[in-house]
């Protein structure tokens, strides 16, 4: 904090750089998350409950 | 240094095949359901007359129930009506095709059996028809699953999946569960 508004942008600029370059490895990894979670759900519903509940039609 | 244009291009592409992938994984584990193993929505349409339902025909009292058919195929016909199933009580066997009958003389009910896949809407003015197979045998509970007035709550059946050699037909190839 130098008080200078300049300074501090061109310091705000710096670390906003260094965050925007881990950006998408933090986005890619919460939705890589999100899909396995519900890949994850919905085989367990697919194979665990329908499967074994056998045919209809 | 910030991702380039070009960097982010190129991540969306990756994880709109990520995304596709995924969607299409869950699409041939339908398509498998449906193909291979006959696991599909009941989508039988065959009419009948509402106002005559229990005076002729297939749904009259006497030919309800469950019976072996000539060409030996299981069939179960049941009448939904408020606020009950004729009959009440059905028995089937285990590990044997059976085909579920189902038509209303009132107004809309639905069907399903617990532990199973079974699940149709019975209309009245329609045959509703469910072939399915029994793996276990035991009391499985068959409620009507629509809202069909004051006494919706009140409706519900029994399934009585019997094994196989349980299974005795009567000279007619009827089998009812016993009385209590």
């Amino acid at each position: 904090m130098t008080g200078d508004p300049e300074i501090e942008d061109a310091a705000d600029d710096e670390r906003l750089a260094r965050v925007l370059e881990d950006v998408p490895k933090g986005a890619l990894a919460v939705s890589l998350a999100a899909v396995a979670l519900l890949l994850v759900g919905w085989f367990f519903v697919y194979l665990a409950i329908f499967i074994p509940r056998g045919t209809v039609g | 240094m910030p991702a380039s244009e070009r960097d982010i291009l190129a991540t969306e592409l990756r994880w709109s095949a990520v995304v596709a992938g995924a969607v299409g994984i869950i699409f041939g584990a339908i398509l498998y359901a449906a193909v291979a193993l006959h696991a599909n929505p009941p989508s039988n349409i065959e009419t009948i007359d509402p106002k005559t339902l229990h005076l002729s025909g297939e749904f009259t009292e006497s030919n309800l129930g469950t019976r072996v058919e000539a060409d030996g195929q299981v069939t179960t016909r049941i009448v939904a009506t408020q606020f009950t199933f004729v009959p009440q009580c059905v028995v089937v066997p285990a590990n044997r095709p059976v085909t579920l009958r189902l038509s209303s003389p009132d107004v809309i009910h639905g069907i399903l059996v617990t532990g199973t896949n079974v699940n149709t809407m019975v209309v009245p003015g329609y045959v509703a028809q469910v072939h399915t197979e029994f793996t276990a045998s035991g009391d499985l509970l068959m409620p009507c699953h629509e809202f069909c007035g004051l006494g919706h709550s009140q409706m519900w059946a029994t399934v009585r999946v019997v094994p196989p050699e349980s299974f005795r037909p009567d000279q007619d190839g009827r089998v009812a569960c016993e009385k209590p």
